[in-house]
């Protein structure tokens, strides 16, 4: 039983993990770039809902503002501060968006301050019990959210036209140039909808028991890359299934091996980084490159 | 011949034409003149900027001068308007989506034009009836093609947009003899079919002056020669110069 206790907060965790996994795999198929600051953007999604459900607005309309505003923004700090260095090589890009993860943190900091904050519940208190496992509603709704989020994605990237183009720009931007497809663009959108993802996993995480403060995504993010690297950079259903696998892994881990919790527990994702980079590269779901000569 | 050519219709006016790619220059005023339905050849040795041109035409790079098609000013346009005008590049290297399927790539082609999903649908099967092979494969990822099956989506992309004027950059370059020559005869077929001009940038200057009515020979970023293609084929002492054959 405890089995299942553990399997069943396991993905819960495993959710939240799926979605930053989730918006760092968007901005990566879009733009090419891995971004270490994702978690920073999601915590400052987070300190935005705090303070408008503060003020009285309701939580589910403070999130909604909260994922329109985080798009805006992320489109803007991408046109802003990471067009400019396109044509540089992409260890400077990669290093503006580790700049651009302590910038967020120290935005954090001062503008919300360090002291941690709860959030406004998104679902009813309570839960049930099923053969002697407790199950949230918290836990039932963030995980149906995520679902709801995936599965919205997912359409909107294989259905669409302009999912079409971002799947073109993110493996051919000088062929996506030729048929008439805006790349800068593309970016701006990609990084805007990984930073509305990134708002939707911050204000999850607080109904998991988390409080609103300037490190909260921290863990998240290092898990999430873990996730990331288990299911493939480019794969949308592989940082899903990483996610959840990291989440009962971690869920696991800390619970069963004596000594091992807290931020200790971020060891366990270093491992299966470790493992997942000598094993298979591309990661599970990661398709490698086609290429013909 | 050149008769019924300067009584023809302009449809691409080049003037005075600079560009650059990266730091280099590499076009230095170059002028050319393709009139509606002809088929035109740019000549050159490797690095006499063909490709550049014909990236500046589309607004792939950095360009300064005169570019009318179509009887409006294109110079200043990014490339999702000049495709729309009905101008499309077939890329040097083909240039396709290796990754994404024959069907999505020709999807693809029509991506900035405002056809609805039922006529992209149309144009898409219509296309595939023209290349079979192209149908037969449409949802394998293009870069398991061979060199030949990707001109050829490469060129059926370019369709999508449903052009009046294709800019070819090398469709030989790579391709074995055989393969080449049923790429030229696609050629031929929709200049003669669909009326459609062709502006094509070759190194294989035989097979291209076979099909084309006007040739333009480029060196160090300048028109040096110009003439009907059948005079540039039969003056020797131009072909050797300039053409090496």
């Amino acid at each position: 039983m405890l089995i299942m206790q553990l399997l069943v907060d396991g993905v819960g965790k495993g959710a939240i993990y799926a979605a930053l996994a989730l918006a760092i795999v968007v901005c990566h198929r879009s733009t090419g770039l891995i971004n270490f600051a994702q978690g920073e953007f999601a915590t400052l999604s987070a300190m935005l809902t705090a303070v408008l459900t503060a003020s009285g607005i309701p939580v589910w309309f403070s999130l909604g503002i909260a994922v329109v505003v985080s798009f805006i923004g992320g489109a803007l700090i991408q046109f802003v501060v990471v067009r400019p260095t396109l044509k540089r090589p992409h260890l400077v890009q990669i290093m503006i968006t580790i700049g651009l993860y302590i910038c967020a943190n120290a935005v954090g900091q001062i503008v919300f301050g360090p002291t941690p904050r709860p959030l406004d519940p998104l679902f009813p208190a309570g839960g049930f019990s099923l053969v002697g496992i407790r199950i949230s509603w918290d836990l039932v709704g963030v995980v149906l959210l995520q679902a709801l989020v995936i599965t919205a994605l997912t359409l909107f990237f294989s259905r669409t036209k302009a999912g079409l183009g971002f799947r073109a720009v993110a493996t051919a931007p000088a062929a996506s140039r030729v048929v008439g497809i805006r790349v800068e663009r593309m970016h701006m959108v990609g990084w805007g909808i990984a930073a509305a993802l990134g708002a939707v996993a911050g204000v999850s995480l607080t109904n998991l028991g988390v409080y609103v403060e300037p490190s909260m995504m921290t863990p998240v993010l290092v898990f999430s890359l873990a996730a990331v690297t288990i299911g493939g950079f480019d794969s949308a259903i592989g940082a899903i299934v990483g996610g959840v696998v990291m989440g009962v892994v971690e869920t696991f881990a800390t619970s069963l091996i004596p000594g091992l919790s807290g931020d200790a527990g971020m060891l366990v994702s270093l491992v299966v980084i470790v493992a997942i980079l000598l094993v298979r590269p591309q990661g599970i779901f990661g398709r490698e490159r086609v290429a013909r000569v | 011949m050149t008769t019924t050519r300067d009584s023809a219709p302009t449809l691409l006016e080049v003037n005075d034409l600079h560009a650059r790619y990266g730091d280099a220059r590499v076009l230095h005023g170059v002028s050319l003149r393709v009139a509606e339905g002809e088929v035109v050849v740019l000549l050159g040795a490797n690095g006499a900027g063909k490709s550049t041109l014909l990236k500046a035409l589309s607004g792939l790079v950095d360009r300064s001068g005169g570019v009318t098609f179509d009887g409006a000013d294109i110079s200043g346009e990014p490339s999702a308007r000049i495709v729309r005008r009905g101008l499309v590049l077939v890329p040097e290297g083909r240039g396709t989506f290796a990754d994404l399927t024959v069907e999505e790539n020709l999807r693809l082609g029509a991506y900035p034009t405002a056809a609805t999903r039922s006529e992209v649908a149309a144009s898409s099967d219509e296309i595939m009836t023209m290349f079979p092979i192209l149908g037969e494969r449409s949802t394998q990822r293009a870069g398991l093609l061979s060199g030949g099956e990707q001109q050829m989506l490469a060129i059926g992309r370019a369709l999508m947009a449903r052009p009046r004027m294709l800019l070819l950059d090398e469709p030989s370059l790579g391709l074995a003899p055989a393969v080449t020559k049923s790429v030229f005869e696609t050629l031929r077929t929709l200049h003669e079919e669909r009326g459609l001009s062709l502006l094509i940038v070759e190194q294989n200057a035989e097979l291209s002056l076979g099909i084309a009515d006007y040739a333009y020979v480029i060196e160090a970023g300048l028109i040096r020669v110009d003439g009907p293609a059948r005079s540039i084929r039969d003056n020797e002492g131009l072909r050797r110069a300039y053409l090496g054959y």
